[in-house]
């Protein structure tokens, strides 16, 4: 018999007391990986039991101004494989696939995509992509082989059945860094939320293997199809200014050109177009520099079709009329070290406004300008909507600087007043023309049907008239008046801007524009045409004017 | 009169904590194993029916053994381990033993399956406490372990050698071992163990995943991150009864050594808590039982199995929570496992007999 308190009692005490402390460490342990690591490994453990099925929405279309498809979705169909229900060898149904399947661009040949085919079901999980964007056709065959283990997913595909055609209005559909698709440009990029829509999310529960947790959670998330937008832009009219773009581009050998077209009393964009352009649909096969409008997003030195707005200004404050004389115009004006020239270096003593501009007079638009005075200056530009955005619905638009008045220097106003020295865009100068057009009231620009333009009044109707018989004169009187159409009253002014090149102009190079609206009382269109670099003639007169009149009698068709 | 009768309410009280926890781990092992059972069997209770059994056999074998004199017990202590020795050896013969996953630890007698090594822990006690009422040199006892610890290796069965092992060294401790012994002893021990990590790269990962959990998560340390997983997900108060995400074939092992990770997750810190409490409540019942009685094999006998307990319960849980590397041990009372479960009511039987004793 041994005494109950020996050593062994002893020792029995000292396990005893161990033992809660033991275990007080153990359950410090478990209060850290449940409360303190708890949420973090909570999200761990959701995500390999969750699995997300996105379903993609359908891309809202882009339609003309009478509901003609300009962007359109196409349904398409992905094609995968569930191995583990497969009844047949991964040979056999290459095979039968590839009687169902027609080569794309992926795998061009017959043999590519039966490697491409073979290369996918060599992969070793269950559930295998085997083709992207089969068509309805592909899927109907394809389900006819009834093979077992095959399914199918719908896919939308962005299509622009006309092609390239309004490609800069449009813009395209490509993929974000996290490959989502996401608009580009234009269009598809300023509405990019509201065509996208919102994807569908169906989110289940699956367990070690992969399969679906009968119990689980399961939430469903519907898609919601993009909204679709109508524009304004009229599918003829837009043929028209796209075709006569490019012909008159080989005509007259140019770089590039612009045509932009106007419903002078609403702001509408009927039709607008640029060279080069590219394919939406193929978008990735182009050159990036072309992707944006250059009608939005190149500001560029307007030249003479600036001539206008800087006259309608100081008609308007009546600080001159159309037969006010120029007592600077004798000669050429001596600034500092500069010297304003007219054009053609002829000088007219005394010459009246309205001669300023059908002659295309520099110095007599110096003598408007310095009536005006600097702060008048800037405030008219201003009022007209330059340095500022117009608000177009397309992404890429740049707004471009206006100088304030008191930090015109006078050689500034001076070439500025025949717009040398100042940056636009076209979609600027066209609505600051259109301001002409509509009696002086300020309209802003819109490719969007229903939608409600700003609206400002800059000139008074008066100055707005006087302004519109010049630029009639100018254009009846113009060296383009053989091209214009038969009895058609056209308001326009021709422009040949220098185009400045590390901070000199080169004579060779211009900017060939006229801008004008038509029929000139009670307008229907205002339209600008450029054209970089012409190497047939630099002028506008020459080129921009006739292809302008042209455009303007397929218009009155 | 408190006293005693405090005393003869002690034996009932410990063999209901024992059928408590076996009924608490009846839901476990039914809400871990459902999915398993439907696919493979066709039957959602497959696990429970099986383990309902073994707890009534297990119920039966403690008031058996709580009723069978001690003093019969001790003169056949040898033959009881004698019998265990040579089915441990029988096990191990190809044919004979039914080999799974890799490791033959079972052996198949017509419908019943079961782990000699799992009887080993209980006569391999009950002859230790024979053994060391004399002293006995600390050669002798090495040997000894290193019998049963190689027998058991040649399984393998880490586990089950590492709380044989444990059980053994603590009842030499108790016995009234020289501290010097107990330095050697542990030397030793740190030399076996190392050697048994270094020849494995098996244990050699685990023990890396040990160190650093994260490591390669769908790899080694799969099993650790699962845990893991599940322990956090279950936050302080669990995801609720049957809500569990880990049991669909994520977590290994979900009804045995890992059943501990499927109760925490669904009953969350508190409900973990309250079951390792409870745990903790039965050690400590049953060290009592040893410091009541006076006759020293009744004390190392109470004491070898309340160890057994220990060692199980502390090895289990620390692997879980990852205090130690990874460790397939059974939970006693809760892990589902015929042999592991008799087994354990076998040991409260005995702790019962011998708390009428005090």
């Amino acid at each position: 018999m041994l005494n109950k308190f020996g050593t062994t009692y002893n020792r029995l005490r000292v396990i005893t007391f161990v033992i809660p402390i033991v275990f007080f460490v153990l359950i410090c342990r478990l209060f850290y990986w449940q409360i303190i690591r708890g949420p973090e490994l909570q999200t761990k453990s959701e995500k390999q039991h969750q699995t997300v099925t996105v379903l993609t929405a359908k891309r809202g279309d882009i339609l003309d101004s009478e509901g003609g498809v300009l962007a359109g979705t196409k349904n398409l169909y992905h094609l995968y494989v569930y191995k583990p229900q497969m009844k047949i060898s991964n040979n056999d149904l290459v095979e039968l696939l590839m009687t169902s399947l027609t080569p794309d661009q992926e795998a061009s040949t017959a043999a590519d995509l039966r490697k491409y085919l073979q290369d996918r079901l060599a992969l070793s999980s269950n559930w295998i992509s085997l083709k992207h964007y089969l068509s309805s056709d592909e899927k109907e065959k394809v389900e006819k082989q009834k093979i077992v283990g095959l399914g199918f997913e719908d896919e939308y595909v962005r299509y622009y059945p006309e092609a390239s055609m309004g490609a800069h209005i449009l813009g395209f559909v490509g993929q974000d860094a996290a490959g989502q698709e996401q608009g580009y440009f234009g269009l598809e990029g300023y509405f990019d939320r509201m065509l996208k829509g919102r994807e569908g999310k169906v989110r289940t529960e699956k367990d070690g293997q992969g399969n679906p947790i009968l119990i689980g959670n399961y939430q469903f998330l519907h898609a919601i199809e993009g909204k679709a937008i109508q524009t304004t832009i009229d599918k003829k009219i837009q043929f028209v200014a796209e075709s006569y773009l490019k012909e008159g581009i080989q005509k007259y050998q140019a770089l590039a050109g612009n045509v932009i077209i106007m419903e002078s009393k609403t702001g509408k964009i009927k039709a607008m177009a640029s060279y080069p352009n590219y394919d939406p649909g193929k978008f990735s096969e182009f050159d990036k520099s072309s992707y944006k409008s250059p009608l939005m997003a190149d500001l560029f030195e307007p030249g003479s079709i600036f001539k206008p707005l800087v006259m309608a200004a100081a008609l308007n404050e009546k600080l001159v009329t159309p037969e006010t004389k120029c007592d600077i115009c004798s000669g050429p004006i001596n600034i500092g070290k500069y010297t304003i020239k007219t054009w053609n270096e002829e000088y007219h003593s005394q010459t009246t406004m309205t001669d300023v501009i059908v002659n295309s007079d520099n110095t007599g638009m110096v003598f408007a300008a310095r009536k005006l005075g600097p702060d008048k200056f800037s405030d008219y530009l201003s009022k007209y909507g330059l340095g500022k955005k117009t608000k177009i619905e397309i992404q890429e638009e740049v707004s471009g600087t206006l100088r304030e008045g008191k930090k015109y220097g006078e050689i500034d106003l001076a070439t500025n007043s025949f717009g040398q020295g100042i940056a636009v865009t076209p979609i600027q100068i066209i609505t600051a023309i259109n301001t002409i057009a509509n009696g002086g009231k300020y309209i802003s620009p819109s490719l969007i049907e229903g939608t409600t333009p700003i609206q400002r009044s800059v000139l008074n109707p008066e100055a707005a008239s006087d302004m519109t018989q010049i630029m009639v004169e100018a254009v009846d009187r113009g060296e383009a008046k053989h091209a214009k159409p038969a009895g058609l009253s056209v308001a326009g002014k021709t422009g040949t801007a220098q185009i400045p090149i590390d901070g000199r102009y080169d004579p060779k190079k211009t900017i060939a524009s006229f801008i004008g609206f038509f029929p000139s009382q009670n307008p229907k269109y205002t339209m600008l045409v450029t054209f970089r670099e012409p190497q047939t003639s630099i002028w506008g007169s020459e080129t921009a004017a006739p292809l302008w009149f042209a455009i303007a009698k397929q218009l009155l068709l | 009169m408190r006293h005693k009768d405090s005393k003869s309410r002690l034996p009932l009280a410990i063999l209901f904590t024992g059928i408590i926890l076996a009924c608490f781990g009846l839901i476990a092992i039914f809400d871990a194993s459902v999915i398993d059972a439907y696919r493979t069997f066709g039957d959602k209770f497959h696990y429970v029916k099986q383990q309902s059994l073994w707890l009534l056999v297990g119920v039966v074998a403690a008031l058996i053994t709580s009723a069978i004199p001690i003093a019969w017990i001790k003169k056949y202590a040898y033959i009881l381990y004698g019998i265990t020795l040579f089915l441990m050896v029988l096990v191990l013969i190809p044919g004979v033993g039914s080999k799974f996953l890799g490791a033959r630890r079972w052996l198949v007698l017509g419908p019943i399956v079961f782990q000699p090594s799992e009887l080993l822990k209980i006569t391999f006690a009950i002859y230790l406490a024979k053994w060391l009422e004399v002293d006995r040199e600390i050669k002798h006892f090495l040997t000894l372990i290193g019998i049963n610890a190689l027998l058991i290796m040649l399984q393998p069965d880490l586990g089950t050698a590492i709380i044989i092992i444990g059980v053994s060294f603590l009842i030499f401790y108790l016995s009234g071992a020289k501290l010097k012994e107990i330095i050697v002893f542990c030397a030793i021990l740190l030399f076996a163990i190392s050697g048994l990590i270094l020849s494995s790269p098996y244990r050699m990962n685990r023990v890396k995943t040990f160190m650093d959990p994260t490591s390669d998560p769908l790899g080694t340390s799969y099993h650790i991150n699962q845990v893991l997983y599940g322990l956090g997900s279950g936050g302080f108060s669990g995801v609720g009864l049957g809500r569990s995400r880990q049991k669909y074939a994520f977590l290994p092992e979900a009804t045995t050594d890992s059943i501990f990770v499927i109760i925490a997750e669904e009953f969350g810190f508190v409900g973990s808590t309250i079951l390792i409490l409870v745990l903790v409540g039965i050690l400590i019942t049953s060290l009592k039982v040893s410091m009541n009685v006076t006759d020293k094999f009744d004390k190392l006998l109470a004491s070898g199995i309340s160890l057994l307990f220990l060692i199980q319960i502390f090895v289990n849980l620390s692997s879980m929570v990852a205090l130690i590397p990874l460790t397939g041990v059974p939970l006693p009372f809760i892990s589902y496992g015929g042999s592991s479960l008799v087994t354990n009511f076998i040991a409260l039987g005995l702790l019962i007999n011998i708390s009428k004793r005090a």
